[in-house]
């Protein structure tokens, strides 16, 4: 069992989903059939968690075996301790998305489903990958199931934004492929620990960091490629918005962490000053396009976006501060620092979003301009709403403060210019949330609805659940911060070694 | 030890929690009795703490709770720093929360949201409890911004209310101006000695050489550190041009503006610089700053007083002006009159702002103090208290304001710079502003002839509403005679400034016999014959006087300068949205390069029509080509 237990991971929900096709149409059985997978790929999650050494900086739970020898592609995996909290993650924000889809009803369900659970298997895979063939598969596979539930269980636009999704992503990956080729073809394997010791010359490090980038950039979205983002979420159904906001993007920044800066440190370095600039102009420039919006889920998915440039600007400082300081910890500080956001971003951006689809179950819009006052109808959602409103503008006591503490701090390290155009953050986002609370929370109520609207007992378990999880990891942070410290050392000697 | 400074937060919390979670069976009155309980066991907890640290020889209690994170690198700690200073506040802090309680028990007692205001007031004590005890800049951060959060929880209270929303987004996203610089200051503080905790930066302050750093607009490093650090004070305190929020706040019922302005969120701002004294004592540039700002704050914040008609808010901009006089102390390196100033003021704005509320009680809610008057016999209690309340701020001898606003006076005086000279004139002709606003407030509320209608309908409160401000009255009265605490008071592991003290009478004398006691009999006579008599001075009548009456009363449009800033970022949110965003990447970028293809494939499509003679006369034009190529290369 321990042994193949990242197979497990990635194969349970996968098979499953496929089985779920074929089972009887019945939703109740669905729904139970549905949540129970899900919920035994989270207690795998936890085993794993638990059977985790985090003193040791090796890849553990290791599968290597001989899948395609002629072309040195191996089904290996792996996980350190980055990849065991993005699992966890994704299991807890899968777990979750199927206990809220049990509450709507869909058409083709058993599909909806499927795609779900298909969904959740690739994730982790793409999690736990170690051979970059293996990962480009479950990395481009993820995007079959994402296309097709925005395609089919869509809002009225969905056809362009599915496609605009896909084939904006699709693009990115190409580059990811040849570059991924062409590494293999100077030093013949897929490896990721022969990646990590290949030596490559500055001309070709500068040419994998850009097309290796700019595949993992439109994941994330960085400024400007991402315009698909706000499109694909607009249109999206409320569970694959989720999704999208809290595992998708994140799948790009883990390409960064795991494929990019230890892999061709010296090209990222000469370029470096572009990626902080775009990231910058991600946190206050798309912070300010946020605030305009009114459509409630364009605005969280700007707001998503600002803060995923955090995560970046957490990774591109790093060379500046190995330029100022030339000391290891303060990388790994800035790396910790994302880290912390993509996890804390990731629990955040999820309770909004099933805030705004509890919103629209209840008064069928998400325009911001046709609500208020739901204070008074529906309180104790409202103040979900406003707690979680209140995460996302970076309060201290909740974990997205955390990972911005720490990112602010090493930008300053860097430069005070990088940490005065982030603290602008603290402003803007506020802005933008509270004065969305202001509109729709607070206020007279306008659109009467006679019936009782308040939050149902699945809707109040999964806020509170995702509050809980918020605040511990805002209270308490040491944990998450001492799990991944070993690992993320790790990778900065990877990149230091090659500078 | 740690377990008696551990339960005074875990009370706090404790009660915000059960009171905010509770179900509807806890009836309202038990639920406020439960909280109040709670709160006064942590006051006597605290009140232990002080004993044990005056009883000890200079002993500083200095422990971890728990470690927040803890890596290699990177230390930062939940826990508490415990001296003098920061003893006092904790008193201070509690004992004004205990009074608001109990005295909300009355207040509240016919709203629907009774527990959810409970709820609040313990989360906003827990957060300036966090504040106060931290050992760490970042604790201290945690707590500022929960002040702040409940600030605009507490305001938003009524949240039906278009003007109350509006207020504590405004009072909110100030604050967050204020904290954007605060972090910048923190993180600066933290570069220099990878480390947020005051006794490691502070033992190690000696070792950093400071003339080496870099500076930053041409300012040396550490009074840029400062200056970002005091920018978040000036929000949380309310130091012109980031006042703004604090009038607005009004909007919240009136006991918490009490507790916002009295002794917590507002006196953040000079707990920090206090706390952070050492660091304020290696710059000049930056003193400086906080000295004008202070000054400027006292005079022209005090001068809107006199014209607002609203009870709260002639309240609220004279917090302000006292705010302006700590700062102003703050501006020449003397904390701890700052803090002695502080203190006192705690009691004694917290007793004027309950006294009000008691008078907008028993008027159904009315505010403006047009419709007031005469109101002296009918609520003789009230009347009592707002007068002791009166006579504090304006400083009449051997009350507690005396003590401490003279002390500030004298000591701005000692200072002997120009700028310190200047700041001097300005607080002293703030003495008089506050002698002005704060009879008129009491003439015109409580002489004169009732002009509301009916005046029987008036009563006095019920016991709860009352006991609280005699309580204060009597502190109010009496605290200012344990100024030698204050005198003496060291600021963290640093001596005190050396402050002309040689015993009370002495003191007392001194401060009779000073220029305060002047301003302070020409503003009654100002403010009896104007707002008691009704009699006009001609000179008022002034071409010149008119016109500033006039700029004073737009409030010096900092409301507008807000207005517009924030009409500024909407408008250029939605120009960006509409020409960047959708305009050029969206539609020339990411549909425009497919539309370019497809118009390139319309044109390819063309060569491909299916006519034959279309592909017979392209075959013979390239022939006739070719050899006219080959031809020439030949020939």
């Amino acid at each position: 069992m321990i042994a193949n237990i990242l197979s497990s991971l990635i194969w349970l929900p996968i098979i499953s989903g496929f089985l779920i096709l074929f089972c009887s149409k019945k939703v109740s059985y669905l729904n139970i059939y549905n949540i129970f997978i899900n919920f035994i790929v989270f207690l795998l999650s936890i085993f794993l968690l638990i059977n985790f050494n985090e003193s040791s900086p090796e890849f553990q739970f290791v599968e290597n075996i001989h899948w395609i020898p002629s072309l040195n592609i191996f089904y290996y995996l792996g996980v350190d301790a980055i990849s065991v909290l993005l699992i966890l993650l994704n299991t807890i924000i899968f777990l979750i998305v199927s206990i809220y889809n049990s509450t709507l009803s869909l058409k083709k369900t058993n599909h909806y489903y499927a795609s779900f659970l298909i969904a959740n298997g690739l994730t982790i895979g793409v999690f736990c990958a170690l051979d970059a063939i293996l990962f480009y598969i479950f990395f481009e596979a993820l995007l079959i199931p994402m296309f097709l539930i925005i395609g089919i269980w869509g809002g009225a636009n969905r056809i362009y934004a599915s496609i605009k999704f896909f084939i904006y992503t699709f693009l990115g990956s190409i580059l990811l492929l040849i570059s991924f080729l062409y590494i293999n073809s100077s030093i013949s394997s897929f490896n990721v620990n022969s990646f990590y010791g290949a030596n490559f010359s500055l001309i070709e490090q500068e040419w994998l960091f850009m097309a290796m980038a700019i595949a993992f950039a439109i994941k994330i979205p960085m400024f400007p490629f991402h315009t698909w983002l706000p499109d694909a979420h607009v249109e999206a159904p409320t569970s694959g918005s989720v999704v999208l906001a809290a595992i998708l993007l994140k799948v790009g920044a883990y390409g960064f962490i795991r494929y990019v800066l230890p892999v061709v440190p010296l090209g990222a370095m000469s370029i470096d000053i572009y990626f902080i600039v775009l990231s910058l102009i991600a946190i206050v420039y798309v912070g300010i396009v946020a605030i305009s919006q009114n459509d409630m889920k364009k605005l969280i998915a700007y707001s998503s976006i600002s803060h995923m440039g955090f995560v970046t600007l957490g990774f591109f400082i790093i060379f500046q501060l190995f330029d100022n300081t030339s000391s290891a910890k303060d990388l790994v500080i800035s790396l910790s620092g994302s880290m912390y956001q993509i996890i804390s971003h990731g629990f955040v951006s999820a309770a909004l979003f099933i805030c705004v689809g509890s919103i629209y179950d209840r008064y069928k819009t998400k325009k911001i301009s046709d609500l208020s006052g739901l204070l008074n109808q529906m309180p104790i959602y409202s103040w979900f709403f406003v707690f979680f409103a209140l995460a996302n503008c970076g309060l201290p006591g909740t974990s997205s403060f955390v990972g911005e503490l720490l990112i602010i701090m090493s930008a300053f390290k860097a430069n005070f210019i990088y940490a005065f155009l982030a603290s602008g953050t603290l402003i803007i986002s506020a802005v933008y949330s509270l004065w969305l609370v202001k509109r729709v929370i607070y206020g007279e109520i306008k659109t009467d609805l006679k019936e009782n609207l308040d939050a149902n007992f699945v809707e109040r378990f999964i806020l509170f659940s995702l509050a809980l999880i918020v605040i511990i990891l805002g209270v308490y942070p040491d944990y998450m911060m001492s799990f991944m410290n070993i690992t993320l050392q790790h990778i900065t000697e990877n990149i230091i070694i090659k500078l | 030890m740690e377990s008696i400074l551990l339960l005074i937060p875990i009370l706090l919390l404790a009660s915000s929690i059960i009171i905010g979670l509770s179900s509807d069976s806890l009836n309202k009155f038990y639920s406020g009795v439960i909280s109040t309980s709670l709160v006064f066991s942590s006051l006597i907890l605290s009140i232990i703490v002080l004993i044990k640290i005056y009883s000890s020889n200079d002993e500083i209690y200095y422990d971890n709770f728990y470690d927040w994170i803890s890596i290699n690198g990177l230390n930062i700690g939940i826990g508490y720093l415990i001296d003098k200073f920061s003893s006092i506040m904790l008193v201070v802090v509690l004992f004004i929360s205990f009074v608001v309680h109990v005295y909300s028990i009355g207040y509240m007692k016919h709203e629907e949201d009774f527990k959810r205001f409970f709820s609040y007031i313990a989360l906003f004590t827990f957060s300036m409890i966090l504040l106060v005890m931290s050992n760490n800049l970042i604790q201290l951060f945690i707590g500022w911004e929960g002040v702040g959060l409940v600030s605009y929880l507490l305001i938003g209270f009524f949240y039906k209310k278009s003007s109350a929303i509006k207020a504590n987004l405004k009072a909110f996203l100030i604050n967050r101006i204020g904290d954007m610089f605060f972090i910048l200051g923190i993180v600066m503080i933290y570069s220099l000695f990878d480390s947020f905790d005051y006794r490691t930066m502070f033992l190690n302050l000696d070792s950093v050489n400071l003339s080496n750093l870099e500076t930053y607009f041409g300012l040396n490093y550490i009074d840029f550190a400062c200056l970002l650090l005091f920018i978040g004070a000036m929000a949380k305190s309310a130091q012109i041009p980031l006042h703004v929020w604090l009038p607005d706040s009004m909007e919240g019922p009136t006991p918490i503006s009490a507790l916002i302005h009295a002794a917590t969120m507002v006196t953040a701002g000079i707990f920090m610089v206090g706390r952070l004294a050492p660091f304020y004592e290696l710059t000049e540039f930056t003193t400086d700053f906080i000295l004008i700002i202070g000054a400027s704050t006292a005079l022209f914040m005090g001068l809107i007083a006199i014209f607002e008609n609203d009870i709260k808010k002639v309240i609220a901009y004279s917090t302000i002006s006292q705010l302006g006089y700590m700062v102003s102390a703050l501006g020449i390196n003397a904390y701890t009159v700052s803090f002695f100033h502080l203190f006192t003021h705690a009691f004694f704005k917290a007793l004027l702002f309950l006294c009000a509320g008691s008078v907008i009680m028993s008027l159904h809610h009315n505010q403006d103090i047009r419709k007031m008057g005469g109101l002296k016999s009918k609520l003789p209690v009230t009347y009592a208290c707002f007068l002791i309340g009166t006579l504090c701020i304006i400083g009449f001898p051997l009350t507690s304001g005396f003590f401490s606003k003279d002390l500030i006076l004298e000591v701005m005086l000692y200072e002997e710079t120009t700028i310190s000279f200047i700041a001097y004139i300005m607080l002293l002709i703030g003495a008089l502003v506050t002698t002005i606003y704060s009879l008129r407030l009491m003439f015109i509320v409580f002489y004169g002839k009732y002009r509301g209608g009916d005046v029987e309908e008036i009563s006095e409160q019920s016991n709860i509403i009352l006991i609280p401000l005699i309580l204060l009255a009597v502190l109010s009265l009496t605290s200012g005679y344990i100024i030698k605490v204050f005198v003496d008071l060291p600021i963290f592991m640093y001596g005190i400034k050396d402050i002309h003290y040689d015993g009370m009478v002495t003191y007392i004398e001194h401060g009779i016999l000073s220029p305060a006691t002047l301003t302070l009999v020409l503003g009654f006579f100002i403010a009896k014959k104007l707002y008691k008599d009704n009699k006009e001075f001609l000179f008022l009548e002034n071409n010149f006087l008119v016109e500033i009456k006039k700029v004073i009363k737009t409030k010096y449009k900092f409301d507008e300068l807000f207005l517009y800033s924030s009409d500024v970022l909407k408008k250029t949110s939605i120009f960006v949205t509409h020409k960047l965003d959708i305009g050029i990447i969206e539609n020339v970028f990411v549909n425009g390069v497919p539309k370019k293809i497809n118009s390139f494939s319309k044109i390819l499509k063309k060569t491909s029509s299916g006519y034959l003679y279309h592909y017979a006369f392209s075959i013979v034009f390239s022939l006739v080509v070719i050899f006219g190529i080959i031809l020439v290369r030949v020939l």
